[in-house]
């Protein structure tokens, strides 16, 4: 049993500045595992234990990735390798490029039964890349997952939809995205920490994965902190009677 | 341009569809015939795939996928449910691009607004193909009255190259707040000690005909409220005429999801609260004295 | 020279602050605080996260730590929560236990305790008039028919009423002066005779602190934890990294005053500007932030120099001292930032202080640490 767990690699959203012109600093972001993809990769190793399977994680993205205590974060919490594909060329994808690159890093890999990737990423969360990939691998996919069921050759999985829940059966290999509700992912202990330094991490570069040149399917004009709308900031202090009184004949005239 | 609509629900084809005509001079609806799918009347041609036995939405993307082909559209709108994003994916895939997703705006133009980091900052974004394809949520595309032509035309069914089989579906006890098409929203956040206190909130929300949702920590951390009824980013984006926030401290997370609302009413006992500073009225007080208050003197 | 931590020791502080958000709220810690007891919920949390198990042996199913790592996380527990929990002293407890306990013994604490993540047993060291002078101990092991006989009085016996067992230290047969015969007795809480009455300390309230009397107690010779007579050199063993772990809370205590008092100086608004710019606050801001990076630097000067084989016995008189003395002062000027509100018990700041002046005391007082640390200061500098 050869499960994946795809996994993004993002500025950590906390430290994400505004400059004063609204466009977005990443200076002093550090870069981490995305938030969803926590879920994701704890899901690929509930599995892999139950199933002694063996769990990969994969990730592209641009040289920086390939961050020494990044690699043991993500080999501490159950994968039993890393395969990174690290090459600035590989900065800024859109969900595409991101796909395709994802099925050039798999296809190194070789036979794998189960792909899993998080419901969006932490910065962008355009939530397509596991549709993406499962179509370009011409494998079944499905999304919004919230539960799953590892059997001979199939997956019987729970999806959370908007007005309903609904189990399919799915045949194997496949390619599935988990929401953020499927686990609690694990706080890494010191042994799981310790024992990550001498797990194994292959390093790639875009033209040993055979990622040629590749266009942007999307254009990015700008990306920019919102204005904000102006608002009246008619702010009483205290709680006293009165204070609650001016309060309401203020909001009456709103809500009249 | 030609602009096609696909959506899950015939309730948000008929509103995408009028929205689409902001966009577009002509609309085309796709949908998958059935008894109680029936053209609305808004766009100017409706495509009609058979609907087949036991075949889940998802499994029509080659259909749609072969419509596309042939029929060329530069615009394919679908509704952001997640059964359509999976589709909208597939497709995007199959003609080598990308989707817009969540779009909060998309203009004549073809560029389309949405919210990345959090909600920290907004993207604006085109796409380089000749098909552009989006997901746009209800509200977005102010539609028009406009009628369509109506005509109609069976496109025939494509058999999936991998398909799924659906063993159960359980619908899920829906709640009956409709959040993102009220008037007016009450918000409640972490400044609520226990679940009872929700029923002070509700009976002020009735008081002023007011619909409840809730700052993540509600719905995810306490499960107070259903998970449906969060407002923020990965939760409900409004645009009410009046928000009341009580006992949020107002973080871009959550701020994102009500910040295009017209009015914006804080109550918080903390007046550093950042809620503050995005409300045109407000008051620093303890939500436990100031909301009984408002009940008793708006009834 | 390089201080930075390994990239494994931030991945663990990283997991414990994740605990910690996810495990405890402000509101749980008052409670604590409130009850003297940490919950049975936050305490298994602990120990099943395997925080509780650092430092002691793999083959009683620990983690293997360096001190380093260990004062880590005793900081950033404490930096997190700006409160003291009794988690670091359980594990020093094991640490006593592991080291000098017989196997069974050491299985039956070690089970206890991987139950409950509570402290297995309490350590009752000092006595009303024998604190810091550990020789003027009075309490008094004899020897009749087989079984041992203990009598006399303990105080400041933490977790004492609650912990099922207890660790005594005491004389053996005679209460003189003179008598350096010291063993350690390892026996159930409830044994006939022993009693307790909890004193009410103003800050570390998160457990007990009590008043023990021993009225001819009896247990078995096997009962005896380690060898014979040696119970003062047993105990002594673990003092200095006892003073580091220490320490580390002071530390940590003062980085939350920190944490809080410089957010604060930001937001507080007065004369139309926040207090943060007003050069009286700022000047208490850098002498603050001074102190800790002392506090820091001679913290983890000490455990480098303990993981990497060096002497601590100076080095762990001097940060326990000035960690202990420094925490408080930068707990007080934090409340000063806070004014008003730094007063009232609504702000962590406030615990912070009362917290940080209990680790001027315990486990030796500032005086004591100059009475070890005066030594060797002379016998460094002897021309």
């Amino acid at each position: 049993m050869n499960i994946i767990s795809c996994f993004k690699v993002v500025p950590d959203e906390q430290d994400i500045t505004i400059k004063p012109n609204r466009d977005i600093s990443f200076e002093k972001a550090p870069m981490t595992i995305s938030a969803y993809d926590l879920n994701c990769i704890e899901a690929g190793a509930q599995l892999a234990e139950a199933f002694e399977g063996n769990l990969i994680g994969v990730s592209i993205g641009a040289k920086k990735i390939d961050d020494s205590k990044l690699k043991k974060n993500v080999l501490s919490r159950g994968p039993e390798s890393i395969l990174m594909v690290a090459d600035d060329f590989l900065e800024d994808l859109d969900t595409y490029q991101t796909a395709n690159a994802l099925k050039a890093a798999i296809q190194k890999v070789g036979e794998f039964d189960l792909i899993l990737c998080g419901e969006g990423s932490a910065d962008l969360y355009a939530q397509q890349v596991g549709a993406q990939l499962g179509q370009l691998l011409n494998v079944p996919v499905i999304n919004s997952v919230n539960k799953i069921a590892l059997m001979e050759g199939k997956v019987i999985v729970e999806r959370s939809l908007e007005d309903e829940v609904e189990t399919i059966e799915i045949p194997l290999p496949a390619v599935i995205s988990v929401t953020s509700d499927i686990n609690l992912p694990r706080i890494p202990s010191m042994k799981q920490i310790l024992a990550a330094g001498k797990k194994s991490a292959t390093i790639l570069s875009a033209l040993d994965v055979g990622i040629g040149d590749f266009g942007a399917t999307l254009q990015v004009i700008e990306t920019k902190a919102p204005e904000q709308k102006e608002r009246k900031k008619d702010i009483i202090q205290g709680d006293s009677d009165e204070a609650i009184k001016s309060f309401i004949t203020k909001i009456n005239k709103v809500l009249k | 341009m030609k602009v096609f609509v696909f959506t899950e629900k015939v309730k948000s084809l008929l509103e995408l569809c009028q929205g689409a005509r902001q966009i577009g001079e002509r609309v085309e609806a796709i949908i998958i015939q059935s008894q109680d799918n029936q053209d609305n009347g808004a766009a100017d041609k409706v495509w009609s795939i058979p609907m087949q036995d036991g075949v889940m939405l998802e499994d029509y993307t080659e259909t749609l996928a072969a419509l596309l082909e042939r029929e060329k559209p530069d615009l394919l709108l679908i509704e952001p449910s997640k059964r359509c994003k999976l589709i909208a994916g597939r497709l995007a895939a199959i003609f080598e691009t990308s989707v817009m997703t969540d779009l909060i705006e998309l203009t004549k133009e073809g560029e389309g607004r949405h919210l990345v980091y959090g909600g920290a900052a907004i993207r604006k974004e085109k796409s380089n193909n000749s098909l552009s394809i989006a997901t746009v949520g209800p509200g977005v595309l102010q539609g028009t009255g406009e009628a369509g032509k109506g005509e109609t035309e069976i496109f025939p069914f494509v058999e999936p190259s991998n398909k799924m089989k659906v063993i159960n579906i359980v619908q899920k006890t829906k709640s009956s707040v409709d959040l993102p098409n009220a008037k007016r929203v009450v918000g409640v956040g972490r400044g609520i000690a226990k679940e009872e206190d929700l029923g002070m909130i509700r009976e002020l929300a009735e008081v002023i005909d007011a619909e409840v949702g809730c700052s993540r920590p509600i719905a995810e951390a306490e499960r107070w409220m259903p998970k449906e009824t969060y407002i923020g980013v990965s939760g409900l984006m409004l645009s009410p005429e009046v928000y009341v926030a009580i006992g949020i401290s107002g973080q871009v997370q959550h701020t994102v999801g009500m910040n295009r609302s017209k009015v914006v009413i804080a109550i918080n006992k903390d007046k550093n609260a950042a809620i503050f500073g995005q409300a045109d009225y407000g008051i620093v007080g303890d939500l436990y004295k100031v909301v009984p208050a408002l009940v008793d003197q708006l009834k | 020279m390089d201080f930075r931590f390994t990239e494994e020791q931030e991945l663990l502080v990283e997991s414990l602050r994740e605990f910690m958000s996810r495990e405890v709220t402000e509101e749980d810690i008052k409670t604590f605080y409130q009850e003297g007891a940490v919950s049975e919920k936050f305490s298994k949390a602990f120990i099943e996260a395997g925080f509780g198990f650092l430092g002691i042996p793999e083959e009683y199913g620990g983690t293997p730590a360096d001190v380093t790592t260990l004062m880590l996380v005793g900081e950033e527990l404490t930096r997190q929560s700006a409160a003291v929990f009794p988690f670091m002293s359980n594990i020093l407890n094991m640490f006593d236990m592991v080291e000098f306990g017989r196997p069974d013994q050491i299985m039956t604490m070690m089970e206890i305790y991987k139950q409950t993540g509570k402290p297995a047993f309490s350590l009752a060291i000092s006595e009303p008039q024998g604190g810091s002078d550990n020789s003027a101990m009075t309490t008094v092991a004899t020897h009749k028919n087989g079984k041992v006989y203990l009598n006399g009085a303990k105080t400041w016996v933490t977790h004492g009423n609650v912990a099922p067992w207890t660790l005594v230290v005491c004389k053996e047969e005679s209460p003189e002066l003179t008598n350096k015969n010291m063993s350690m007795y390892l026996f159930a809480a409830d044994t006939p005779g022993v009693k307790f009455s909890q004193l009410h300390k103003i800050g570390q309230t998160s457990t007990t602190f009590c008043e023990m009397y021993l009225d001819n107690v009896e247990i078995d010779e096997s009962a005896l934890l380690g060898e014979k007579d040696k119970g003062f050199l047993q105990l002594m063993k673990n003092f200095e990294v006892e003073r580091l772990l220490i320490a580390s809370q002071s530390l940590g205590l003062a980085k939350a005053a920190m944490d809080d008092a410089a957010a604060y100086a930001s937001e507080r608004i007065q004369f139309g500007k926040p207090i943060g710019n007003q050069q009286m606050i700022q000047q208490m801001l850098t002498d603050m932030e001074i102190k800790i990076k002392n506090m820091h630097n001679l913290l983890y000067e000490a455990t480098w120099r303990h993981d990497n084989g060096l002497p601590i016995k100076l080095e762990s008189a001097l940060v326990k001292r000035y960690c202990g003395m420094t925490a408080t002062e930068v707990c007080s000027d934090a409340i000063q930032i806070f004014g008003g509100l730094g007063y009232t018990t609504e702000t962590r700041v406030s615990r912070a202080w009362q917290d940080a002046r209990g680790w001027q005391i315990a486990g030796g007082t500032d005086q004591i640490m100059v009475h070890i640390a005066g030594r060797e200061v002379l016998k460094k500098y002897k021309k």
